[in-house]
């Protein structure tokens, strides 16, 4: 796999990461 | 397109509320990885038909049967194949991309303008997280973890428009 492959899934897997880890925290349900 | 892919699963989550945010991104972006992860493993790999219309709507069938035996609702298995087929119609505005294997090039090529194709997804973004923002099942307020998502969103296409040349 060359260098543009890595940046390609760095590329979608840093934001992905960052909407789930938000989403979780925006829908986690109050104790 | 590039965040704006994301940007369309967001706002379809509006709809697809039951499916796991990570199941309607990966939808989203499935034939880009289906090109990346098809160059690491040999079995997975389809060469150039990722992006041609047959190659989309066997990805969107799969992903659709997935979802289907998962979560047992024929609306979200429909909603994730639609996710999937969203991937080529999106990128016939930003990309020139075969029909089907050497069938005629089309789409506008955004890429080429920068400015245009970001401002397509910056307005993509903007519509997908409106509509993300609405979920009635978000806890309130939903203002600041929207606005880091969307300073994220932005920051990436602009680095991809304008810090890397174009795509």
């Amino acid at each position: 796999m060359g260098h543009f492959e890595w940046l390609m899934l760095l590329g979608f897997a840093l934001p992905g990461a960052i909407i789930c880890l938000i989403h979780r925290h925006l829908t986690r349900r109050p104790r | 397109m590039y965040m704006g892919h994301y940007a369309i699963a967001l706002g379809a989550r509006r709809w697809l509320r039951p499916l796991p945010m990570a199941w309607l991104l990966f939808a989203s972006i499935e034939p880009d990885l289906h090109d990346v992860l098809g160059s690491m493993i040999p079995g997975l790999g389809i060469g150039p038909d990722t992006h041609t219309l047959p190659g989309a709507c066997v990805a969107a069938i799969a992903i659709a049967v997935i979802t289907a035996l998962a979560f047992h609702r024929a609306g979200l298995a429909l909603g994730a194949g639609l996710l999937v087929l969203s991937h080529i119609a999106a990128d016939y505005l930003t990309s020139r991309l075969p029909l089907w294997r050497h069938g005629p090039m089309v789409g506008l090529h955004l890429y080429a303008t920068p400015w245009a194709d970001f401002l397509l997804e910056a307005g993509t973004i903007a519509i997908g997280l409106t509509m993300y923002a609405s979920s009635p099942d978000l806890r309130r307020p939903v203002r600041g973890g929207v606005a880091v998502i969307a300073v994220v969103m932005l920051t990436l296409q602009a680095i991809w428009n304008f810090g890397l040349g174009g795509g």
